[in-house]
């Protein structure tokens, strides 16, 4: 059994991201979580936010509609004081669970209990190899030591690490040196060009998306694609819809997004609320919400405004950009336009 | 000598049962593995209270028109590959049920 196959055809939420807490210590300069200062303070969980108890009965209900990979995020998901509790509860649920972390707020406590509780995999970003450069994206000095600092402390104890770190103007020099960094730490990296609005609606963060030259250059670069060994990444989506019925993408077939208020939607890129589970049970918004079902319905022949474009064979198309961006989630999508037109001319111009 | 031995599953695994069948990973290299019916079924049986022995005799209760002693060996070489994969893991002593 092909289990990605089974579960786009059957629509079991094979894999699910909750992000626990929109709070965050570090104040990145493109980050797309809400800037909202009451919500980005250290301190007491917010009342708005899932507590533990319907946290643990949302995983049960998970663990019963068949998910199996389970991603905690944030904002920062340390900031959470009960985040070991979670991860033992899904541990005991026998969920296979990754956790999305800034890395500074890790200590002996959360590194030895992510060893014991055989975490999947722990994804921290890390913008640049020069401390400097690192915390001015941040904005918070002495961010990168203690990133660093905890990633070789997870490695020590065996944890598997990856590094994440989106190439924006601020540090595009860094990125070879990323990898350098990621090698010699015994971590994976993973690069992204791809930065995205606020969830607020600010687009002021795309300013931030290296140019289109630059574009080109990396992505003719083995490094951006995890080195020579390395493979280029297919383009997903395509793949996706060829195989999978010409769907859009897998959001809200056999992944989706959970938000620290319990709201669930089809991905974590598409913010489309389709139900919130303080209201009704996680089975029930799967199979019933009318926003699940519409976006099931939807195919790549309902797209308009592509099918004559130049680009199209190069075109990695995300339904939520499309939507987050420029407002229509069947319409034309800049993000992706921006790198097809990059993968394109590299290829009509024999780069 | 592994008939001597109670079957548990690797900690650094994880596991969910889709539609009757065993999907498991294998937390070390990020690998999915699915098992078909009786795979699944020994995954399932695997929980450190059981020897071999053990779970062919349920197997044999729900098959009975195979004999008991192929389940045996049949199962005892798929736990084995388990094995190999550090799907599965060998305990000398029984794990204590739970109420």
């Amino acid at each position: 059994m092909d289990i990605l196959a089974h579960t786009m055809e059957k629509k079991i939420p094979f894999a699910v991201q909750i992000n626990l807490t929109r709070r965050c210590n570090l104040r990145c300069i493109h980050c797309c979580v809400e800037k909202r200062d009451g919500e980005r303070r250290i301190g007491k969980t917010p009342d708005h936010e899932l507590n533990l108890e319907e946290i643990n009965r949302i995983l049960e209900q998970l663990a019963e509609a068949g998910c199996l990979v389970l991603t905690l995020s944030g904002g920062e998901v340390l900031l959470r004081e009960d985040l070991i509790d979670i991860i033992r509860y899904a541990r005991t649920l026998d969920f296979a669970v990754k956790v999305f972390t800034n890395g500074t707020l890790l200590g002996t406590k959360e590194i030895d209990a992510f060893q014991k509780l055989h975490l999947q995999e722990v994804h921290v970003s890390l913008y640049a190899a020069n401390a400097k450069i690192h915390d001015g994206i941040t904005g918070v000095p002495g961010s990168w030591e203690k990133t660093v600092k905890n990633i070789r402390q997870m490695r020590e104890k065996g944890i598997s690490v990856k590094i994440k770190c989106p190439v924006m103007r601020q540090n595009i020099k860094e990125y070879r040196k990323v990898y350098d960094l990621a090698t010699d730490l015994g971590a994976g990296c993973a690069f992204d060009p791809v930065i995205t609005m606020r969830d607020d609606g600010n687009k002021d963060t795309l300013n931030y998306r290296i140019a289109q030259e630059d574009l080109q250059m990396v992505l003719q670069d083995p490094v951006f694609y995890g080195g020579e060994k390395g493979e280029r990444p297919e383009n997903i989506s395509c793949l996706i819809t060829e195989i999978y019925d010409d769907v859009l993408c897998s959001a809200g077939h056999n992944i989706c997004y959970i938000s620290p208020e319990g709201e669930v939607n089809p991905c974590v890129q598409l913010p489309i609320n389709s139900g919130n589970l303080r209201d009704h049970d996680f089975n029930w918004i799967w199979h019933n919400s009318p926003d699940m079902l519409n976006i099931r319905q939807m195919r790549m022949k309902n797209v308009h405004g592509c099918k004559n474009c130049d680009y199209l064979s190069w075109c990695a198309r995300c339904p939520g950009l499309a939507y987050l961006e420029d407002g229509d989630l069947l319409g034309h999508s800049s993000a992706a336009c921006w790198l097809a037109k990059a993968k394109g001319n590299k290829t009509l111009i024999g780069g | 000598m592994i008939d001597n031995k109670y079957i548990n599953r690797n900690e650094k695994t994880a596991s969910r049962i889709i539609d009757g069948q065993a999907v498991i990973m294998t937390l070390e290299d990020n690998t999915l593995h699915t098992l078909n019916e009786i795979g699944s079924m020994i995954w399932e049986l695997s929980d450190g209270v059981r020897s071999i022995e053990d779970m062919a005799a349920i197997i044999h209760d729900e098959h009975k028109m195979v004999d008991y002693e192929k389940i045996r060996t049949d199962c005892q070489a798929f736990v084995k590959e388990l094995l190999s994969k550090g799907m599965l893991i060998l305990q000398d002593n029984r794990t204590e049920e739970k109420d």
